[in-house]
Protein backbone atom coordinates (compact mmCIF):
# COMPACT_ATOMS: atom_id res chain seq x y z
CA UNK A 1 0.00 0.00 0.00
CA UNK A 2 3.13 2.35 0.83
CA UNK A 3 4.23 2.11 -2.75
CA UNK A 4 1.24 2.73 -4.17
CA UNK A 5 0.66 5.74 -1.99
CA UNK A 6 4.36 6.81 -3.33
CA UNK A 7 3.69 6.46 -7.02
CA UNK A 8 0.07 7.53 -7.26
CA UNK A 9 1.13 10.92 -5.59
CA UNK A 10 3.88 11.37 -8.29
CA UNK A 11 1.84 10.47 -11.18
CA UNK A 12 -1.36 12.75 -9.70
CA UNK A 13 1.60 15.74 -9.33
CA UNK A 14 2.64 14.35 -12.92
CA UNK A 15 -0.72 14.90 -14.56
CA UNK A 16 -1.42 18.03 -13.36
CA UNK A 17 1.22 20.25 -13.51
CA UNK A 18 0.60 19.29 -16.99
CA UNK A 19 4.12 17.26 -17.77
CA UNK A 20 2.97 14.52 -18.96
CA UNK A 21 -0.51 13.22 -20.14
CA UNK A 22 0.14 9.58 -19.64
CA UNK A 23 2.70 8.01 -17.67
CA UNK A 24 3.97 4.78 -16.54
CA UNK A 25 5.29 3.54 -13.16
CA UNK A 26 7.21 0.26 -12.44
CA UNK A 27 9.16 -0.75 -9.65
CA UNK A 28 10.87 -3.56 -10.95
CA UNK A 29 11.88 -5.74 -7.70
CA UNK A 30 11.97 -2.61 -5.94
CA UNK A 31 13.86 -0.22 -8.48
CA UNK A 32 11.68 2.23 -10.34
CA UNK A 33 11.54 2.97 -13.95
CA UNK A 34 9.53 5.96 -15.04
CA UNK A 35 7.97 6.44 -18.40
CA UNK A 36 6.83 9.56 -19.59
CA UNK A 37 5.05 7.92 -22.65
CA UNK A 38 3.42 4.14 -22.92
CA UNK A 39 6.49 2.15 -23.23
CA UNK A 40 6.64 -2.08 -24.52
CA UNK A 41 7.08 -4.50 -22.24
CA UNK A 42 10.68 -5.02 -24.25
CA UNK A 43 11.75 -1.59 -22.77
CA UNK A 44 10.93 -1.95 -19.57
CA UNK A 45 12.74 -5.29 -19.43
CA UNK A 46 15.41 -4.01 -21.37
CA UNK A 47 17.71 -2.42 -18.28
CA UNK A 48 17.36 -5.74 -15.94
CA UNK A 49 16.62 -8.87 -18.48
CA UNK A 50 20.35 -9.38 -18.77
CA UNK A 51 21.69 -9.27 -15.50
CA UNK A 52 20.74 -12.53 -14.50
CA UNK A 53 19.34 -15.77 -15.52
CA UNK A 54 15.77 -14.52 -15.33
CA UNK A 55 13.46 -18.10 -14.93
CA UNK A 56 10.41 -16.38 -17.86
CA UNK A 57 7.67 -18.29 -16.48
CA UNK A 58 7.66 -17.13 -13.30
CA UNK A 59 8.06 -13.45 -14.01
CA UNK A 60 4.67 -11.38 -13.39
CA UNK A 61 3.38 -8.21 -14.08
CA UNK A 62 0.57 -6.55 -12.07
CA UNK A 63 -0.88 -3.41 -12.10
CA UNK A 64 -0.88 -1.77 -8.67
CA UNK A 65 -3.33 1.62 -9.44
CA UNK A 66 -6.81 -1.01 -10.49
CA UNK A 67 -9.06 -1.35 -7.48
CA UNK A 68 -10.56 -4.37 -9.68
CA UNK A 69 -8.81 -7.28 -7.48
CA UNK A 70 -9.31 -5.69 -4.17
CA UNK A 71 -12.79 -5.01 -4.55
CA UNK A 72 -13.19 -9.42 -5.87
CA UNK A 73 -11.49 -10.06 -2.47
CA UNK A 74 -14.46 -8.14 -0.73
CA UNK A 75 -16.96 -9.47 -2.65
CA UNK A 76 -15.49 -13.21 -2.00
CA UNK A 77 -15.29 -12.28 1.80
CA UNK A 78 -18.88 -11.52 2.02
CA UNK A 79 -20.27 -14.10 -0.08
CA UNK A 80 -17.83 -16.79 2.61
CA UNK A 81 -19.87 -14.75 5.15
CA UNK A 82 -22.95 -15.52 3.72
CA UNK A 83 -22.02 -19.16 3.23
CA UNK A 84 -21.11 -19.17 7.25
CA UNK A 85 -24.54 -18.13 8.04
CA UNK A 86 -26.13 -20.38 5.33
CA UNK A 87 -23.83 -23.91 6.65
CA UNK A 88 -23.64 -24.13 10.52
CA UNK A 89 -21.92 -27.43 10.34
CA UNK A 90 -18.60 -27.35 12.35
CA UNK A 91 -16.74 -28.93 9.32
CA UNK A 92 -18.06 -26.57 7.16
CA UNK A 93 -17.04 -23.34 9.10
CA UNK A 94 -13.68 -24.84 9.77
CA UNK A 95 -13.27 -24.77 6.09
CA UNK A 96 -14.60 -21.50 5.25
CA UNK A 97 -12.93 -20.17 8.18
CA UNK A 98 -9.20 -21.41 6.46
CA UNK A 99 -10.19 -20.26 3.10
CA UNK A 100 -11.34 -16.84 5.02
CA UNK A 101 -7.89 -16.41 6.69
CA UNK A 102 -5.89 -16.89 3.61
CA UNK A 103 -7.72 -14.14 1.63
CA UNK A 104 -7.68 -11.33 4.28
CA UNK A 105 -3.94 -12.25 4.39
CA UNK A 106 -2.92 -12.47 0.69
CA UNK A 107 -1.26 -9.56 -0.92
CA UNK A 108 -3.41 -9.23 -3.80
CA UNK A 109 -2.91 -7.22 -7.06
CA UNK A 110 -4.24 -7.11 -10.80
CA UNK A 111 -2.11 -9.54 -12.55
CA UNK A 112 -1.70 -8.63 -16.20
CA UNK A 113 -2.69 -11.44 -18.94
CA UNK A 114 0.80 -11.56 -20.79
CA UNK A 115 3.42 -14.28 -21.05
CA UNK A 116 6.42 -12.00 -20.03
CA UNK A 117 10.11 -13.46 -21.84
CA UNK A 118 12.62 -10.84 -23.35
CA UNK A 119 13.61 -12.81 -25.57
CA UNK A 120 10.19 -13.61 -27.66
CA UNK A 121 9.08 -10.06 -26.52
CA UNK A 122 12.01 -8.86 -29.23
CA UNK A 123 11.02 -11.12 -31.93
CA UNK A 124 7.79 -11.28 -31.58
CA UNK A 125 5.06 -8.30 -31.46
CA UNK A 126 2.17 -9.82 -30.16
CA UNK A 127 4.51 -10.84 -27.23
CA UNK A 128 5.84 -7.08 -26.71
CA UNK A 129 2.30 -5.49 -25.70
CA UNK A 130 2.08 -1.30 -24.69
CA UNK A 131 1.95 -0.68 -21.20
CA UNK A 132 -1.56 1.08 -20.83
CA UNK A 133 -0.63 4.58 -18.35
CA UNK A 134 -0.46 3.28 -14.74
CA UNK A 135 1.47 1.99 -11.56
CA UNK A 136 2.58 -1.41 -12.37
CA UNK A 137 5.12 -3.96 -10.06
CA UNK A 138 7.01 -6.48 -12.50
CA UNK A 139 8.49 -9.38 -10.46
CA UNK A 140 11.69 -10.89 -11.99
CA UNK A 141 12.68 -14.55 -10.26
CA UNK A 142 15.22 -16.45 -10.83
CA UNK A 143 14.24 -20.54 -10.97
CA UNK A 144 12.14 -20.86 -8.22
CA UNK A 145 12.53 -23.27 -4.97
CA UNK A 146 8.99 -23.39 -3.33
CA UNK A 147 5.49 -24.58 -4.33
CA UNK A 148 2.59 -22.84 -2.28
CA UNK A 149 -0.28 -24.64 -1.02
CA UNK A 150 -3.46 -22.99 -0.31
CA UNK A 151 -7.49 -23.67 0.49
CA UNK A 152 -9.19 -26.03 2.44
CA UNK A 153 -6.61 -27.10 5.24
CA UNK A 154 -5.80 -25.99 8.31
CA UNK A 155 -2.84 -23.65 7.31
CA UNK A 156 -0.80 -22.34 4.24
CA UNK A 157 1.85 -24.11 3.54
CA UNK A 158 5.18 -23.47 1.31
CA UNK A 159 7.07 -26.58 0.34
CA UNK A 160 10.48 -27.05 -1.62
CA UNK A 161 10.25 -27.92 -4.87
CA UNK A 162 10.76 -31.46 -5.76
CA UNK A 163 11.71 -32.42 -9.78
CA UNK A 164 10.04 -34.82 -11.85
CA UNK A 165 7.25 -35.17 -8.60
CA UNK A 166 3.72 -35.38 -9.58
CA UNK A 167 1.65 -33.18 -7.56
CA UNK A 168 0.14 -36.33 -5.31
CA UNK A 169 3.19 -36.48 -3.80
CA UNK A 170 2.99 -32.76 -2.38
CA UNK A 171 -0.30 -32.99 -0.81
CA UNK A 172 -0.16 -37.12 0.53
CA UNK A 173 0.59 -35.84 4.31
CA UNK A 174 -1.37 -32.99 4.41
CA UNK A 175 -4.28 -32.27 6.55
CA UNK A 176 -7.46 -31.44 4.58
CA UNK A 177 -10.63 -30.02 5.80
CA UNK A 178 -13.36 -30.94 4.16
CA UNK A 179 -11.86 -31.01 0.82
CA UNK A 180 -12.44 -32.13 -2.40
CA UNK A 181 -10.25 -35.84 -2.53
CA UNK A 182 -10.78 -35.77 -6.10
CA UNK A 183 -9.01 -33.29 -7.88
CA UNK A 184 -6.54 -30.07 -7.33
CA UNK A 185 -5.84 -26.97 -9.28
CA UNK A 186 -2.43 -26.04 -9.91
CA UNK A 187 -1.89 -22.14 -10.45
CA UNK A 188 1.76 -21.80 -12.62
CA UNK A 189 3.53 -19.33 -11.82
CA UNK A 190 2.96 -17.77 -15.88
CA UNK A 191 -0.61 -18.10 -14.95
CA UNK A 192 -1.84 -21.42 -16.57
CA UNK A 193 -4.37 -23.63 -14.64
CA UNK A 194 -4.61 -26.99 -14.51
CA UNK A 195 -6.09 -29.44 -12.95
CA UNK A 196 -5.16 -32.60 -11.68
CA UNK A 197 -6.95 -35.70 -10.81
CA UNK A 198 -6.40 -37.31 -7.56
CA UNK A 199 -8.64 -40.28 -7.65
CA UNK A 200 -7.84 -43.85 -8.60
CA UNK A 201 -10.51 -43.22 -11.67
CA UNK A 202 -8.83 -39.85 -12.54
CA UNK A 203 -5.13 -40.01 -11.34
CA UNK A 204 -2.32 -38.76 -13.96
CA UNK A 205 1.45 -37.73 -13.32
CA UNK A 206 1.48 -33.89 -13.18
CA UNK A 207 4.29 -32.44 -12.45
CA UNK A 208 4.27 -29.10 -10.62
CA UNK A 209 6.04 -25.82 -12.54
CA UNK A 210 8.74 -24.83 -9.78
CA UNK A 211 6.82 -21.36 -8.02
CA UNK A 212 3.45 -22.83 -8.50
CA UNK A 213 0.35 -22.83 -6.05
CA UNK A 214 -1.37 -25.70 -5.19
CA UNK A 215 -4.84 -25.25 -4.55
CA UNK A 216 -7.05 -27.58 -2.19
CA UNK A 217 -10.95 -27.21 -2.74
CA UNK A 218 -13.90 -27.57 -1.12
CA UNK A 219 -15.52 -30.52 -1.38
CA UNK A 220 -18.34 -30.24 -3.92
CA UNK A 221 -22.05 -30.85 -2.93
CA UNK A 222 -24.33 -33.16 -3.96
CA UNK A 223 -27.38 -30.97 -5.06
CA UNK A 224 -26.51 -26.95 -5.17
CA UNK A 225 -23.36 -25.03 -6.91
CA UNK A 226 -22.67 -22.85 -3.95
CA UNK A 227 -19.29 -24.56 -2.81
CA UNK A 228 -18.11 -25.09 -6.87
CA UNK A 229 -18.61 -21.18 -6.38
CA UNK A 230 -16.64 -19.83 -4.08
CA UNK A 231 -14.16 -22.45 -5.21
CA UNK A 232 -13.92 -20.20 -8.54
CA UNK A 233 -13.74 -17.16 -6.77
CA UNK A 234 -10.82 -18.31 -4.52
CA UNK A 235 -8.86 -20.00 -7.26
CA UNK A 236 -9.96 -16.38 -9.22
CA UNK A 237 -8.41 -14.62 -6.68
CA UNK A 238 -5.15 -16.50 -6.33
CA UNK A 239 -4.41 -16.22 -10.13
CA UNK A 240 -3.88 -12.36 -8.45
CA UNK A 241 -1.34 -12.68 -5.65
CA UNK A 242 1.89 -11.61 -5.48
CA UNK A 243 4.07 -14.26 -4.37
CA UNK A 244 7.47 -14.13 -2.51
CA UNK B 1 2.18 -23.94 -30.45
CA UNK B 2 3.59 -25.48 -33.73
CA UNK B 3 6.80 -26.92 -34.87
CA UNK B 4 6.72 -24.56 -37.94
CA UNK B 5 10.00 -23.50 -37.31
CA UNK B 6 11.93 -25.82 -40.08
CA UNK B 7 9.52 -24.71 -42.85
CA UNK B 8 10.85 -21.95 -44.76
CA UNK B 9 8.01 -19.14 -45.42
CA UNK B 10 8.37 -16.42 -48.17
CA UNK B 11 8.15 -13.47 -45.62
CA UNK B 12 7.03 -9.70 -46.24
CA UNK B 13 8.58 -6.88 -45.37
CA UNK B 14 6.53 -5.23 -42.95
CA UNK B 15 6.93 -1.83 -41.55
CA UNK B 16 7.75 -1.26 -37.78
CA UNK B 17 9.03 1.31 -35.58
CA UNK B 18 10.02 -0.94 -33.31
CA UNK B 19 13.98 -1.22 -34.01
CA UNK B 20 13.92 -5.07 -33.07
CA UNK B 21 11.33 -6.21 -35.75
CA UNK B 22 12.80 -3.53 -38.52
CA UNK B 23 16.26 -6.04 -37.97
CA UNK B 24 14.25 -9.31 -37.91
CA UNK B 25 12.51 -7.71 -40.86
CA UNK B 26 16.37 -7.72 -42.47
CA UNK B 27 17.30 -11.06 -41.73
CA UNK B 28 14.30 -12.34 -43.57
CA UNK B 29 16.27 -12.42 -46.69
CA UNK B 30 18.49 -14.27 -45.56
CA UNK B 31 16.31 -17.47 -44.69
CA UNK B 32 15.57 -18.49 -48.38
CA UNK B 33 12.44 -19.12 -49.68
CA UNK B 34 12.79 -22.81 -50.49
CA UNK B 35 11.44 -25.76 -48.00
CA UNK B 36 14.82 -27.23 -48.01
CA UNK B 37 17.31 -24.29 -47.42
CA UNK B 38 20.55 -24.57 -49.60
CA UNK B 39 22.81 -21.56 -49.31
CA UNK B 40 26.00 -21.16 -51.78
CA UNK B 41 29.61 -20.14 -50.04
CA UNK B 42 29.35 -16.53 -51.84
CA UNK B 43 25.90 -15.74 -50.06
CA UNK B 44 27.34 -16.95 -46.29
CA UNK B 45 30.44 -14.74 -46.97
CA UNK B 46 28.63 -12.10 -48.03
CA UNK B 47 25.86 -12.57 -45.30
CA UNK B 48 26.04 -9.47 -42.52
CA UNK B 49 24.18 -12.04 -40.70
CA UNK B 50 25.96 -14.99 -38.95
CA UNK B 51 23.49 -17.99 -39.96
CA UNK B 52 23.18 -22.12 -39.54
CA UNK B 53 21.48 -24.98 -40.87
CA UNK B 54 19.29 -26.30 -38.92
CA UNK B 55 17.30 -29.83 -39.12
CA UNK B 56 14.84 -31.02 -36.63
CA UNK B 57 13.88 -34.91 -37.20
CA UNK B 58 13.32 -36.06 -40.80
CA UNK B 59 11.90 -32.07 -41.05
CA UNK B 60 13.91 -30.33 -44.33
CA UNK B 61 16.86 -28.22 -43.65
CA UNK B 62 16.61 -24.61 -42.44
CA UNK B 63 18.20 -21.69 -41.97
CA UNK B 64 18.14 -19.64 -38.72
CA UNK B 65 20.06 -16.30 -38.02
CA UNK B 66 22.09 -15.20 -34.93
CA UNK B 67 20.04 -12.14 -33.89
CA UNK B 68 21.39 -11.29 -30.46
CA UNK B 69 24.93 -11.79 -28.96
CA UNK B 70 24.80 -11.25 -25.34
CA UNK B 71 24.77 -12.46 -21.59
CA UNK B 72 26.95 -15.21 -22.86
CA UNK B 73 24.12 -16.25 -25.42
CA UNK B 74 23.78 -16.86 -28.48
CA UNK B 75 20.28 -16.39 -30.06
CA UNK B 76 19.15 -17.91 -33.53
CA UNK B 77 16.28 -16.95 -34.94
CA UNK B 78 14.19 -18.72 -37.49
CA UNK B 79 12.08 -17.68 -40.34
CA UNK B 80 8.79 -18.17 -38.50
CA UNK B 81 10.27 -16.93 -35.14
CA UNK B 82 11.08 -19.51 -32.98
CA UNK B 83 14.45 -19.68 -31.28
CA UNK B 84 17.03 -21.74 -30.05
CA UNK B 85 19.37 -19.97 -27.31
CA UNK B 86 22.59 -21.45 -26.62
CA UNK B 87 25.56 -21.28 -24.80
CA UNK B 88 28.73 -22.14 -26.06
CA UNK B 89 27.09 -24.36 -28.53
CA UNK B 90 24.46 -26.05 -25.95
CA UNK B 91 20.98 -25.35 -26.32
CA UNK B 92 19.78 -24.18 -22.84
CA UNK B 93 16.53 -23.19 -23.68
CA UNK B 94 13.82 -23.06 -26.65
CA UNK B 95 11.15 -20.75 -27.75
CA UNK B 96 8.04 -21.24 -30.18
CA UNK B 97 8.25 -24.77 -29.93
CA UNK B 98 5.42 -27.34 -29.14
CA UNK B 99 7.17 -28.24 -25.74
CA UNK B 100 9.61 -25.41 -24.81
CA UNK B 101 13.03 -26.07 -23.02
CA UNK B 102 12.60 -23.56 -20.37
CA UNK B 103 16.11 -24.07 -18.23
CA UNK B 104 19.49 -25.59 -17.68
CA UNK B 105 21.19 -26.18 -14.79
CA UNK B 106 24.98 -25.88 -13.98
CA UNK B 107 25.72 -24.29 -17.67
CA UNK B 108 29.20 -22.93 -16.26
CA UNK B 109 30.08 -26.53 -15.63
CA UNK B 110 29.09 -27.73 -19.17
CA UNK B 111 32.33 -29.31 -20.28
CA UNK B 112 31.64 -28.51 -23.72
CA UNK B 113 32.94 -24.96 -22.61
CA UNK B 114 36.33 -26.63 -21.80
CA UNK B 115 36.85 -28.43 -24.93
CA UNK B 116 40.89 -28.06 -24.42
CA UNK B 117 40.42 -29.93 -21.27
CA UNK B 118 38.36 -32.52 -21.70
CA UNK B 119 38.92 -36.24 -20.97
CA UNK B 120 37.35 -39.24 -20.64
CA UNK B 121 37.32 -38.62 -16.89
CA UNK B 122 34.79 -35.22 -17.60
CA UNK B 123 30.93 -35.51 -16.64
CA UNK B 124 28.11 -32.86 -16.23
CA UNK B 125 25.24 -33.34 -13.95
CA UNK B 126 22.70 -30.60 -14.59
CA UNK B 127 18.53 -30.72 -13.86
CA UNK B 128 16.40 -29.28 -16.49
CA UNK B 129 12.79 -27.89 -16.93
CA UNK B 130 10.62 -28.43 -20.43
CA UNK B 131 7.02 -26.15 -20.70
CA UNK B 132 5.02 -29.31 -20.96
CA UNK B 133 4.82 -31.43 -17.47
CA UNK B 134 8.15 -32.29 -17.01
CA UNK B 135 10.11 -30.13 -14.35
CA UNK B 136 13.39 -30.82 -12.41
CA UNK B 137 14.69 -33.82 -14.59
CA UNK B 138 17.95 -35.16 -13.63
CA UNK B 139 20.48 -35.28 -16.91
CA UNK B 140 24.07 -37.20 -16.74
CA UNK B 141 26.40 -36.58 -18.91
CA UNK B 142 29.82 -38.42 -19.77
CA UNK B 143 32.16 -37.56 -22.67
CA UNK B 144 34.74 -39.42 -25.19
CA UNK B 145 36.71 -37.27 -27.72
CA UNK B 146 37.66 -38.39 -31.17
CA UNK B 147 40.23 -36.57 -33.29
CA UNK B 148 40.31 -36.22 -37.37
CA UNK B 149 36.78 -36.52 -38.14
CA UNK B 150 35.95 -35.05 -41.52
CA UNK B 151 32.62 -33.49 -42.16
CA UNK B 152 31.26 -32.15 -45.53
CA UNK B 153 30.32 -28.21 -45.74
CA UNK B 154 29.98 -26.03 -49.07
CA UNK B 155 31.39 -29.90 -50.70
CA UNK B 156 34.39 -29.19 -48.58
CA UNK B 157 35.88 -31.69 -46.28
CA UNK B 158 36.88 -30.06 -43.01
CA UNK B 159 38.58 -31.91 -40.43
CA UNK B 160 37.59 -31.99 -37.08
CA UNK B 161 37.45 -33.05 -33.41
CA UNK B 162 34.35 -35.26 -32.70
CA UNK B 163 33.32 -34.45 -28.92
CA UNK B 164 30.58 -37.55 -28.10
CA UNK B 165 28.40 -37.11 -25.23
CA UNK B 166 26.59 -39.94 -23.66
CA UNK B 167 23.86 -38.71 -22.13
CA UNK B 168 20.94 -40.31 -19.26
CA UNK B 169 18.34 -39.69 -17.37
CA UNK B 170 18.90 -39.73 -13.44
CA UNK B 171 15.67 -39.39 -12.10
CA UNK B 172 12.33 -40.99 -12.59
CA UNK B 173 10.97 -39.51 -15.51
CA UNK B 174 7.43 -39.17 -16.95
CA UNK B 175 8.03 -40.48 -20.45
CA UNK B 176 9.20 -43.85 -19.31
CA UNK B 177 8.30 -45.41 -23.30
CA UNK B 178 11.45 -43.97 -24.47
CA UNK B 179 15.13 -44.49 -24.39
CA UNK B 180 16.31 -43.09 -21.47
CA UNK B 181 20.36 -42.88 -22.95
CA UNK B 182 21.57 -41.48 -25.89
CA UNK B 183 24.40 -39.30 -27.75
CA UNK B 184 24.83 -36.14 -28.47
CA UNK B 185 28.00 -34.86 -30.73
CA UNK B 186 29.71 -31.54 -31.34
CA UNK B 187 32.61 -31.29 -34.32
CA UNK B 188 35.23 -28.48 -33.12
CA UNK B 189 37.78 -27.17 -36.07
CA UNK B 190 41.15 -29.37 -35.62
CA UNK B 191 43.00 -25.72 -35.99
CA UNK B 192 40.60 -23.51 -34.06
CA UNK B 193 38.49 -25.32 -31.94
CA UNK B 194 35.78 -23.38 -33.04
CA UNK B 195 32.51 -25.64 -32.78
CA UNK B 196 30.80 -26.04 -36.54
CA UNK B 197 28.49 -28.32 -36.15
CA UNK B 198 26.91 -30.27 -33.24
CA UNK B 199 23.69 -32.76 -32.96
CA UNK B 200 21.74 -32.18 -29.59
CA UNK B 201 19.25 -33.94 -28.31
CA UNK B 202 17.15 -32.23 -25.59
CA UNK B 203 15.16 -34.89 -24.17
CA UNK B 204 14.56 -38.83 -24.19
CA UNK B 205 11.05 -37.76 -26.01
CA UNK B 206 12.64 -35.25 -28.92
CA UNK B 207 14.29 -35.76 -31.34
CA UNK B 208 17.93 -34.80 -32.61
CA UNK B 209 18.51 -31.10 -33.41
CA UNK B 210 21.39 -31.11 -35.82
CA UNK B 211 23.12 -27.32 -36.97
CA UNK B 212 25.75 -26.71 -39.47
CA UNK B 213 27.57 -22.70 -38.39
CA UNK B 214 27.76 -22.48 -41.74
CA UNK B 215 29.17 -18.60 -41.14
CA UNK B 216 31.70 -20.27 -38.99
CA UNK B 217 32.82 -22.49 -41.85
CA UNK B 218 32.61 -20.07 -44.14
CA UNK B 219 35.37 -18.14 -42.88
CA UNK B 220 37.65 -20.64 -42.55
CA UNK B 221 37.24 -21.07 -46.27
CA UNK B 222 38.68 -18.48 -48.74
CA UNK B 223 37.03 -16.15 -50.02
CA UNK B 224 34.45 -18.01 -53.19
CA UNK B 225 34.06 -16.11 -56.50
CA UNK B 226 30.74 -14.35 -56.41
CA UNK B 227 31.26 -15.20 -60.28
CA UNK B 228 31.38 -18.87 -59.90
CA UNK B 229 28.17 -21.21 -58.55
CA UNK B 230 29.53 -23.81 -55.83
Amino acid sequence: MKIITKYFFILTFLFFTGFVSSSVVVDVNGNSQFYSYNPRLSEVLAPSALSTNWYWPATSLYQLDSAEIELLRQEFLISLNELKEKYSDFETQNALNALERQVIAWQLAKRIDVAIDYDFARVREEHNPRLDSGVYKLQLKTRPTFVYLSGVISSEMTMIHQGTTSVHQYINNVDFLEADNSKVTIIQPNGVVLTAGLASWNKAHIEVMPGSQIIIMLKPQLFGDDFTTINERFIELAKHRILP
Amino acid sequence: MKRAIFFIAILSLASCSNTYYAYWDNLSTAFGSKAHAVLTLSNVQQSSQDLMYVTHGERPQAVMALMFLEAGQHKWVSADKAMLIMEEGRIVRTLGFANDLLYVSNTTNDPIRHINQMSDLSSWLRIVDWKQNEFGQTFHSSFSVIPNQLIDVFERQITTTLVVESVGLQSEANFTRFDNNWKNYFWFDENTGILLKSEQRLAPFGEPISMTYISRVARLLPKANTANKE
